[in-house]
């Protein structure tokens, strides 16, 4: 008997530990002092304080816990009469109704959020808070509705017959003696933020971080018994304190998107003071967009994307709110094709003169009808110069079977495909079936040497040793040689593709006018200088190079030197190409 | 009923049309084309599809078989503990929940990679040479969806547990029973509606999984998840997205049939009590 409570305790213990060692880790990273936070580099409060001052974060907490109210108020009032009407009343169907209410319980929730994100977009709803409220509400309704039942189930019916037998409303019946039933729905607060980011993603919030909640289980009523509500709650905070610190120092990643545009009522009476930006991630410096916020009396708001597939997606799904937004070359011309974009009025950017020459005359948009060119460099190998001591000269070193389980491409179609195109001696912008073919099999070989496809930590992967070679953009890598001198960065010989990110303003921009003054503020000689100085991608200004630190001057990775630019090729739009390139891509992911 | 009304716009309606879209076809730059066409099924049976359904199908049954591993002993552990040290232990297991589940996952990045909390760990224990290469494999992914779905297991368990007649136990030592056949023949056929229910809760929503596959698998493979979202918000192929959707809701509503039906056919006229 003994043994065997020692091996329960054991085993217990064991999975506690498995489930707060995460935490830990969590804990003690939201002290370090190191920004890219792959390794331990001093202990610092800095992110702490960045958080207070971090309103983006701020926001999204409220709009998570605005929409945790909402819908739950919903979902609460629905459900509870849903489980009435099936305990204490008899109907036709009775069966058919209840499993109708419950099947999305058994849904996966990918499903549910797509299918909501398709219906909004047929019946033209933008999404937004309140697409997002809305699709909570549906995906909680049927859990109240359990838990309320399974309540109700215990409560005696008499109860309430004897309360209607003394003369009492059914509503007051209801009212006053149901009740019994109450702690079932107190205890939804805490799930309606459970961890749900489908339906937010898909349904226009794009996941604003939801801090909390647990999701409720048929045993949810035992947390009651203990009475550990309110120590729960002090918990909860301190953990929410933790959580959000731990976000303050991350680069943002991809998939935590700080904002979401403010739409319907709430963006016409704010529409004036607030302008929503919407660009990379890891892509704007909060002091400079303050500074603009502070000269306009505006409030800027950013939400990010990791790749224009995805910017693209979101706009096509009706993501509306938007201001401005930063899309490369090439998805310039689509976001044209398709109508996304609005005319820019270039008397009220005067900045646009500085752009540099090279970048003047873009066969995408050569007068600058709808974009601007902003930041922009090549793509090519990040190395670590101890692991590689010679400078590797072709992209065939990402081939290398020495370097397997060390090396890290880029989850980016156009450019995994343009390196593997140039690599062959192809244009990246091949549109014959066949030699995409080619490309495909040649990165299907490759396959079993990556460790990693990834667009937004491949510079930390550096940092921390965990690749020697990687794929990517040249800032990024800069800012991994921050961090990690003995890394450098190549331009391989076979050639590479140069991309510029374009400031365009989007037609369904209610700010137009003030769209136009913030790309050239962002275009601004100082604000340039600073951008580049900060996020260590080149500015599009000529005027600001010479104001940005030498050492960034002189990167290669940083502003690519004038002997490589005759191998360096703009990816453009292929037209219906794409679909052989999405078919491809797509088959060396299931591979 | 205000309750059927609002599920029927807001998750009935937009199944149906999921249903209709995935007949339809993709216009170049995303967005569909209304033709009727089965193309998008017949794609679907290339055995390349095939084989991330496989995939994610082991991956979320290796999930559940782990959860209710790890997950029973420690349900029956607080379901015997004293009541008011159940409270507690069902409160430590519900806390990690009220993290976001992405940073968490990021955690574990910090955890799994080379030179990572693990391997440094192990390294400074002499227990391997060198590190272990853990992080972006198919083992990281399932220690992430075990992690991730764990309470989810622990907490239908417990209830079952809890309403367990240990005298039945009991009775079952006090009649020579080995451990195991105490455990096989008496306390799992009673708690077997948590268990049903815990499977369910652990299975399906690891079934389609994306983020875990995605942080912790490299993004080098996908499960089903991750299709339905690459197709929808990276290619944007909404039709073949649709289909594969609805592929995956076919098979978890027949699954969910088949059970209802055996359980049917056990006939002790209950209707099985899943919740």
């Amino acid at each position: 008997m003994r043994g065997r409570r020692v091996w329960l305790l054991s085993v217990s213990l064991a999975d506690l530990l498995f489930l707060y060692l995460p935490i830990g880790v969590l804990i003690l990273f939201s002290f370090n002092a190191s920004r890219l936070s792959a390794t331990w580099q001093g202990f610092t409060f800095q992110w702490y304080r960045a958080l207070a001052a971090d309103e983006a974060l701020m926001t999204s907490l409220q709009n998570s816990l605005l929409v945790a109210s909402v819908s739950t108020m919903i979902a609460t009032v629905l459900g509870v009469s849903a489980a009435v009407s099936l305990e204490r009343f008899q109907f036709r169907r009775q069966q058919v109704v209840e499993g109708a209410l419950l099947l999305p319980l058994v849904m996966p929730e990918v499903m549910m959020g797509v299918a909501l994100m398709l219906f909004f977009v047929t019946i033209k709803l933008p999404l937004s808070l309140v697409t997002v409220t809305l699709g909570h509400a549906a995906f909680n309704l049927p859990v109240v509705m359990v838990m309320v039942r399974a309540r109700l189930r215990k409560l005696d019916p008499g109860l309430e017959e004897a309360a209607r037998d003394l003369g009492a409303t059914p509503w007051q019946a209801f009212q006053r003696v149901t009740p019994r039933a109450r702690p079932d729905h107190r205890g939804l607060w805490d799930q309606a933020s459970a961890d749900r980011r489908t339906p937010a993603f898909r349904c226009g919030g794009w996941g604003e971080p939801q801090p909390g909640g647990c999701k409720p289980t048929s045993s949810e009523p035992s947390l009651r018994r203990s009475g550990s509500r309110r120590p729960a709650r002090r918990v909860f905070c301190l953990i929410l304190c933790f959580t959000l610190a731990f976000l303050a120092c991350q680069p943002t990643p991809e998939d935590v998107p700080k904002n979401t545009p403010k739409t319907g009522a709430d963006a016409t009476s704010r529409a004036a003071t607030t302008l929503h930006y919407f660009t990379w991630t890891d892509y704007v410096s909060d002091d400079l967009l303050n500074a603009f916020g502070k000269a306009n009396g505006v409030k800027v708001v950013v939400d990010t994307f990791s790749s224009n597939e995805e910017l693209l997606a979101k706009l096509q799904s009706g993501a509306t709110g938007y201001d401005v937004t930063v899309p490369s070359d090439f998805m310039v011309s689509i976001m044209v094709k398709q109508g996304l974009l609005a005319e820019l009025d270039l008397a009220k950017i005067p900045n646009v003169g500085l752009v540099e020459e090279r970048l003047q005359h873009l066969p995408f948009d050569p007068e600058n009808r709808y974009s601007i060119p902003y930041l922009w460099g090549t793509v090519g190998i990040g190395y670590d110069s101890n692991v590689i001591p010679a400078e590797p000269e072709s992209w065939a070193v990402l081939w290398d079977p020495r370097y397997k389980g060390r090396i890290s491409m880029l989850n980016d179609q156009r450019e995994l495909f343009g390196a593997a195109l140039r690599a062959m001696g192809q244009s990246a912008n091949a549109k014959d079936p066949k030699i995409i073919e080619q490309a495909k099999a040649k990165l299907v070989s490759q396959k079993p040497l990556v460790k990693t496809y990834s667009s937004d930590n491949y510079d930390q992967l550096l940092v921390s040793g965990e690749v020697a070679l990687a794929h990517g953009w040249g800032g990024a890598v800069a800012r991994a040689m921050v961090e990690r001198p003995s890394i450098k960065y190549v331009v391989p010989k076979e050639g590479a593709t140069i991309w510029s990110d374009c400031l365009v303003v989007l037609k369904t921009s209610r700010n137009r006018e003030l769209a136009m003054r913030f790309i050239n503020f962002l275009l601004d000689r100082d604000v340039a200088a600073r951008t580049t100085n900060r996020l260590l991608f080149a500015s599009s200004n000529r005027e600001a190079k010479p104001l940005v630190l030498a050492q960034l001057r002189q990167n290669p990775a940083v502003y690519p030197p004038d002997s490589t630019f005759d191998r360096l090729e703009w990816i453009t739009d292929v037209g219906e190409a794409i679909k052989l390139y999405d078919r491809a891509w797509t088959e060396l992911k299931l591979r | 009923m205000p309750s059927l009304a609002w599920l029927g716009i807001f998750f009935f309606i937009p199944l149906l049309l999921v249903l209709v879209i995935s007949f339809a076809a993709r216009g170049t730059y995303g967005g569909v084309e209304w033709t009727f066409s089965l193309a998008n099924y017949a794609t679907l049976l290339d055995p390349l599809y095939l084989t991330i359904f496989v995939r994610s199908l082991a991956l979320a049954l290796g999930t559940t078989a782990f959860c209710l591993l790890l997950g029973f002993p420690l349900a029956y552990y607080i379901a015997r503990a004293p009541l008011r040290w159940q409270g507690i232990w069902l409160l430590l297991v519900m806390i990690p929940f009220w993290t976001n589940f992405l940073v968490r996952t990021y955690a574990w990045m910090f955890i799994l990679r080379t030179e990572g909390l693990m391997n440094t760990v192990l390294m400074n224990l002499g227990l391997v040479a060198s590190p272990v290469e853990i992080l972006y494999t198919d083992g990281a992914i399932l220690i992430g969806l075990v992690y991730g779905y764990l309470p989810f297991m622990v907490l239908p368990l417990y209830a079952a547990l809890a309403r367990l007649d240990y005298s039945l136990v009991e009775a079952a030592w006090d009649l020579y029973a080995s451990a195991w056949n105490v455990f096989w023949r008496v306390i799992l056929p009673l708690t077997k509606p948590g268990v049903i229910a815990g499977c369910i809760l652990v299975f399906i929503p690891s079934l389609g999984a994306f983020i875990t596959p995605d942080l912790l698998g490299g993004a080098r493979t996908m499960m089903l998840g991750n299709l339905i979202q690459h197709e929808y918000l990276v290619v944007r192929d909404w039709p073949f997205g649709s289909a594969i959707s609805f592929v995956l809701m076919a098979l978890v509503l027949l699954g969910m049939m088949v059970y209802l039906e055996v359980d049917r056919g056990r006939g002790d006229g209950r209707r099985p009590s899943v919740w």
